[in-house]
């Protein structure tokens, strides 16, 4: 009887509904890609055939496993690092060059993943790259650098991902109470010792997390290895995915295969993170206090530290940027010279802003963005409220399941939903609502990592006195909880609304016409071959989602939320 | 509570916007549909367009296409089809595979969002081996060459399967000749394959069994070439490091991506200095069909006829490879074309994706 | 010997630039303070939040930088704006406990107190004998042996409060540096952990910086007290000199209650200070410094001063009559409030001292009791 009458309650349907919805967007592709690799060809009972032709044969199935761990396991150590640091520099000291972290974060999170290799291509292809020609050939008389190497995938990938570590730890940092550093510095230790022995083992819930998270997501990613990784045969696990599902008849069972393969490998990272996690259950560190941060002194080394900081946004920002600006300018991409320059042109511009779509597809890719970020961080606060602070059977399933759908292919998702959609008597398919449903699907992994990252943090005792001093639930999530996540939430709604504005595997096979969104107009402009006219676009998008993402963070700090703009 | 407010209100609107009219949306498939293709197919030919004229209007002159055309000619198709007969054109663009996906879902749910589909020669055979075409018998099917008719799709246009290269890596004495010639140790390191292209590769393979090489020769010849090069992906992208000279040489691209790069002034070509290719050009037929139950039948019909008549023109303009004789038609000059053997490709496509795929990552393949 | 000279701090960042320069506007959260600290003393810094007590604190800490001044312990200069020096905190040597205790929930108890031993200069560092044995003798002296394998979040409020001293002890400092540490326990926990504290205190024979907002706590630990508002030291002085002898009227209000009447001086003669008021004219015993005739003064009385009695004693100084208004009993003491016209005098006394209100009264005040405050 109490079970019903309590999930009659207000606070019942809610976090009901939301593990509810939860859980629905994650088993409808799930259910889906278990159908296909499972079923016997005869459709009637279950098969393993499927594996047996995704990783038998010839199909070199240990290297591909090697090259894909390799890459994912470095793409986020490097990640992890740089981002951590970043993170640790801007919020806890006295830096220069703060406002510079801003972009730092934010740039190579919105260039698309095809645009980011592809102007790693122009800078580091071993004979004809920038790199290589213009810097290391006339001072070192050699060309050390070659981008179609693991190494080079790893250098892309893991620039690409740093944001991402970025947004996690700032936000983890913010949240940390500053007294445990300090009373490790009163306690004699010097700051290295403090980074080592209090700093990180109080971090490591936070670091393992946003690992985890950025090695899953190397692990799906497709354009680093497609464009990087074949040019010397380096094959991972979405390269023969791609290969399976773009032959017909599509073997949907051997895509499956490798998807399960993914989706066993991130299980094991989950378990595998909670296992290390085990000892930290009590490490909340939010106690509910104000924190003034004080900045550490960086003293002597402070000008070394404001060179890292420009040398890393010239590597992350200026180089890639650049070669997006300077492509733009031209009718068809050269390597920098008298001739190429002397042919610049805004032509490219003209043409973005011709086209028949150039204000329809930002207008849609922008409301999917802003629907699916809010979306998702709402479910996910719920979610990691049922999941931390609950001892609800069935938690950890809930908590595994909302991490599935960062292993499934975007093509595998968009068919699942497509299918589910087609047979279903509302006015979904076709509509933008079924690419919200995507995204939403999409970026729960990501969503929950955030969300769940700032609400392990903070002390029960804040909700606790919340309810003692006479608040409902609702009251206590929406006054106290939500407040107090808003860093953690922010980062991953703007982590969201930016990355939903590239998605494209799931999107290019659910859009309908006059449904257009940005990305597919990249998407059309790389197809056509247009790599000048879609650098040009890059750059509008990079400009706008900037622009955007300020917005956020301004409107943000007003209701005071702790935004983490550099300012 | 004035904030709840504005949350729902921004919602309602979110939702609003969202779900809102526009595109195609798919509703159960029209089962009337056979009855007007019946309808226009029974008719003399000489009366069937008007027919079709008046049926399109009935039915709210517009049109759903779904197409593996690049936007940029994917545009100006459906402007041109649409200035001829006032109907409107929704385009889906996706890759072929993507079409040959959605096009299959939606039918196999009974909910075709399509009324005509152009895209390639694999996924149109798919297409066809799955029910989803209706045999079309208008006069425009005069025009086209036998070999580019099919059961119940048509040939619109050819991609072409030719070598490109950069003309300032690549001096006119350098110049590959044949297929052959790919295998030469000079091209060592200057070669790039397509990770899809199986096609090409089960084309060329016959060709040279065909005329009295041994499958050993075969073998050994792809062995040097896929030694000589590395894999990529994507026909665009390639052209892009070959115009910006990040790479030297394609094994293979389509003929009009090389010659678009080529008019908007890039150093690349698939023509030797001397104007004349010998090297044996596949033309891979893309090709146009109706949809089974689409929601506009006659319109479907209409864009059928008006691409293998009017719309040929538009290709040429656009500088595709049309698949009936157009005047003014250049894209094939300099070429020498050889049959593309749509039998086998058609049937046994996933052993030879297998085999190309074992070739680029350097892999004995078993059997053959 | 602890000496902090003229130290100021600002967190206004964006004029940092104009120290000691006659533009300079900023807002100070330390606006200037000078003490020193013996050995051997508890020094208490106490005032309301946001007084600066905890920013002098951790300014001494090394745990902020000051704007400007001066921080030397025994030869040693901690912080010298001039000169530039800033100490880093972990060098500078000093046990601290913070008001969040900050102990480290992923450390056991023996960790949280070894760390300190742990990570000292390699040459200076303890062996692990050493360290085990230095640990185990302050947890025992804080009475946590016991626990010293518990992972540091299992144990009470108490507990975490005792284990933050002990690793703050545990390597002899020169200098203790104690932040609200007793804020956080419920009031019986606080009084016994004051006593607890004075005794290791003294014990130990440490020299100790203790900070709080709670006056009673500062009147029975402290060897000196300094009271601070608004950035500012208002008075420096030992417990029983601050409460008897307030400098200022902020001091007076501050430190416990007092009955405050305005007056100017009438005459002086030696010692003794006549004081007009508007209720009458008081005589007060001034032994330090007797102010000037004719001066605006601030008379302030305790109330357990204030002598009541039903009759007039007669020949006592101070000596007036008034009518009770209320009675409150407080268990150990019961005070009464006197309506003289429209004044009312607070008298503390006795329990057994018991007049309903209304009755006619008379009350005197021995004139040492009598503080004159000067009025700024």
């Amino acid at each position: 009887m109490r079970i019903v009458r309590s999930l009659l309650s207000f606070q019942g349907l809610l976090v009901g509904g939301a593990v509810v919805i939860v859980g629905y967007l994650a088993i409808v592709p799930l259910g889906y890609l278990i159908h296909d690799t499972f079923l016997s060809s005869d459709g009637t009972g279950v098969s393993f055939g499927a594996f047996s032709r995704a990783y038998g044969g010839n199909a070199q199935a240990g290297d591909m496993l090697l090259n894909s761990m390799w890459f994912a396991l470095g793409s986020a150590a490097l990640a992890l690092v740089l981002g951590t640091t970043l993170a640790y520099v801007q919020v806890r000291t006295d830096t220069p060059f703060k406002g510079l972290f801003f972009a730092a974060s934010l740039v190579p999170l919105i260039v698309p993943g095809i645009l980011y290799a592809t102007s790693w291509i122009f800078l580091g292809d071993p004979s004809t790259g920038i790199l290589n020609s213009l810097v290391f050939e006339p001072l070192f008389g050699a060309t050390p650098i070659n981008i179609y190497s693991v190494w080079g995938m790893i250098w892309v990938q893991g620039l690409h991902l740093a944001p991402v570590a970025f947004l996690l730890m700032v936000a983890a940092f913010r949240a940390m109470d500053p007294s445990l550093e300090e009373s490790a510095a009163m306690s004699g230790a010097n700051r290295l010792t403090v980074l080592r022995r209090v700093t990180v083992p109080l971090l490591r819930p936070a670091m393992i997390s946003a690992a985890l998270l950025m090695f899953v997501q190397s692990l799906e990613s497709f354009e680093v290895p497609g464009l990087l990784g074949l040019q010397n045969g380096i094959y991972v696990f979405t390269s023969r995915i791609y290969f399976v599902l773009r032959a017909y008849p599509v073997d949907y069972g051997a895509a499956g295969a490798y998807a399960i393969g993914l989706l066993l490998i991130a299980a094991a990272g989950v378990l595998l993170s909670s296992w290390l996690q085990r000892s930290s259950r009590n490490f909340q560190t939010v106690t509910g206090k104000a924190f003034r941060p004080r900045p550490v002194e960086l003293g002597r080394a402070r000008p070394f530290v404001g060179v890292a900081v420009i040398l890393y946004f010239l590597i992350t920002v200026v180089l890639p940027v650049a070669v997006l600006v300077y492509a733009s300018l031209l009718k068809y991409y050269a390597a920098p010279s008298r001739k190429a320059l002397s042919s610049m042109t805004l032509d490219n511009y003209r043409a973005v802003l011709d086209m028949p779509l150039a204000f329809t597809a930002p207008k849609n890719s922008l409301l999917l963005g802003v629907g699916a970020a809010t979306a998702v961080m709402v479910l996910t606060a719920v979610v990691s409220w049922v999941v931390l602070r609950t001892k609800a059977p069935g938690r950890r399933l809930l908590d595994l399941l909302a991490f599935t759908p960062i292993v499934i292919p975007g093509l595998v998702l968009g068919l699942a939903l497509s299918f589910v959609y087609l047979r279903m008597p509302l006015p979904i398919y076709g509509t933008l609502l079924i690419l919200l449903i995507s995204y939403c699907t999409r970026y729960l992994p990501y969503g929950m990592r955030y969300s769940s990252a700032a609400m392990a943090q903070m002390s029960p005792e804040l909700e606790e006195s919340a309810h003692v001093s006479g608040a409902s639930w609702f009251q206590t999530f929406r006054r106290v909880l939500l407040p107090l996540m808003s860093s953690g939430i922010l980062a991953g709604w703007v982590y969201i609304l930016v990355v939903s504005f590239r998605e494209l595997s799931s999107t290019i096979l659910l859009y309908s016409p006059g449904k257009e969104v940005l990305s597919v107009l990249i998407w059309e402009q790389f197809e056509n071959g247009q790599f000048t006219t879609l650098a040009a676009l890059g750059v509008l998008m990079v400009l706008l989602l900037v622009l955007l993402v300020s917005i956020a963070y301004r409107l943000g700090a007003r209701f005071g939320l702790q935004g983490d703009s550099a300012n | 509570m004035r904030t709840r407010n504005t949350t729902l209100a921004v919602a309602g609107l979110l939702v609003a916007t969202v779900t809102g009219c526009g595109g195609a949306i798919p509703t159960a498939s029209n089962s009337k549909a056979d009855g007007v293709y019946a309808q226009i197919a029974k008719l003399p030919k000489d009366q069937q367009v008007a027919k079709a004229q008046e049926l399109a209007g009935k039915e709210g002159k517009t049109l759903s296409l779904y197409t593996s055309m690049t936007a940029d000619i994917a545009t100006p198709v459906a402007k041109a089809f649409e200035q001829k007969y006032g109907i409107r054109v929704s385009v889906f663009r996706g890759n072929s595979e993507t079409v040959l996906q959605r096009a299959l879902q939606e039918g196999q749910a009974g909910k075709p969002g399509a009324d005509a589909v152009e895209t390639n020669f694999l996924e149109m055979t798919a297409l066809s081996g799955n029910g989803m075409l209706v045999p079309f018998n208008g006069s425009a099917l005069d025009k086209v060459e036998k070999t580019g008719k099919f059961q119940d799709w048509t040939a619109s246009r050819l991609n072409v399967f030719q070598p490109a290269w950069n003309t300032d890596l690549i001096k006119p004495d350098d110049e590959p000749q044949s297929w052959e010639d790919l295998a030469l140790p000079k091209y060592k390191g200057k070669l790039t394959l397509e990770i899809s292209d199986s096609d090409w590769y089960q084309s060329v393979t016959k060709w040279w069994l065909d005329h009295g090489k041994s499958q050993a020769e075969v073998d050994r010849l792809w062995k040097a070439i896929a030694a000589n090069g590395k894999a990529a992906k994507g026909h665009t992208t390639m052209m892009q490091f070959l115009t910006a000279g990040q790479t030297s040489m394609e094994a293979m691209n389509y003929t009009y991506i090389t010659d678009r790069a080529r008019a908007a002034g890039a150093p690349v070509t698939h023509l030797p200095a001397s104007g004349v290719s010998k090297i044996p050009a596949f033309a891979r037929p893309n090709g146009v069909g109706m949809i089974k139950g689409a929601q506009h039948p006659a319109a479907a019909w209409l864009f059928y006829h008006w691409l293998l008549t009017d719309g040929q023109k538009e290709l040429v303009k656009l500088k595709l490879t049309p698949s009936t004789k157009v005047p003014g038609d250049k894209s094939l000059d300099g070429l020498t074309l050889a049959p593309f053997d749509v039998k086998t490709l058609s049937s046994a496509t996933g052993t030879w994706d297998k085999k190309y795929d074992a070739l680029l990552r350097g892999v004995d393949t078993v059997g053959n | 010997m602890l000496t902090v000279e003229s130290l100021k701090k600002s967190y206004d960042e964006t004029a940092g630039r104009k120290a000691g320069r006659h533009d300079d506007t900023r807002t100070y959260a330390v606006g200037g303070v000078d003490f020193e600290v013996h050995d051997g003393e508890l020094f208490t810094l106490l005032g309301p939040s946001g007084c600066g007590k905890t920013t002098t604190l951790r300014s001494i800490a090394g745990l902020e930088r000051p704007t400007s001044g001066r921080v030397t312990l025994g030869g040693r200069v901690l912080f010298d704006a001039a000169q530039g020096v800033n100490m880093r905190a972990s060098r500078r040597g000093f046990g601290m406990v913070f008001q969040s205790y900050a102990i480290w929930p992923h450390m056991s108890v023996f960790k949280n107190v070894s760390f300190p031993l742990e990570v000292m200069p390699r040459a200076k560092r303890p062996g692990r004998k050493e360290i085990e044995e230095r640990v185990g003798q302050v947890l025992d002296v804080t009475e946590l042996g016991s626990y010293a394998s518990r992972p540091a979040t299992k144990l009470s409020g108490g507990q975490q409060q005792r284990l933050a001293l002990a690793r703050a002890l545990v390597t002899h400092p020169e200098l203790m540096l104690l932040d609200e540490p007793l804020s956080n326990l419920d009031a019986k926990l606080r009084e016994t952990m004051r006593f607890e504290l004075k005794r290791l205190q003294r014990e130990l024979h440490l020299t100790a910086i203790y900070v709080t907002h709670d006056q009673s706590e500062a009147l029975v630990m402290s060897s000196r007290i300094a009271v601070m508002n608004q950035g500012r030291i208002e008075q420096i002085g030992k417990p029983r000199e601050i409460y008897t002898k307030p400098a200022t009227r902020f001091v007076a209000e501050f430190i416990g209650t007092s009955n405050f009447l305005e007056g100017t001086v009438a005459s002086v003669h030696g010692q003794e200070v006549q004081v007009d008021t508007e209720h009458g004219r008081l005589v007060a015993h001034e032994v330090d410094k007797a102010p000037a005739v004719g001066e605006s003064v601030l008379v302030s009385i305790r109330p357990e001063c204030v002598d009541l009695s039903r009759q007039p004693r007669g020949n006592v100084p101070n000596e007036w009559s008034g009518k009770v208004l209320t009675r409150a009993f407080m268990g150990d003491v019961v005070d009464h409030i006197v309506g003289v016209g429209k004044l009312e005098i607070r008298n503390r006394s006795n329990p057994n001292l018991s007049i309903p209100p209304g009755t006619e009264v008379h009350f005197s005040i021995a004139p040492d009791k009598v503080t004159l405050v000067p009025v700024d």
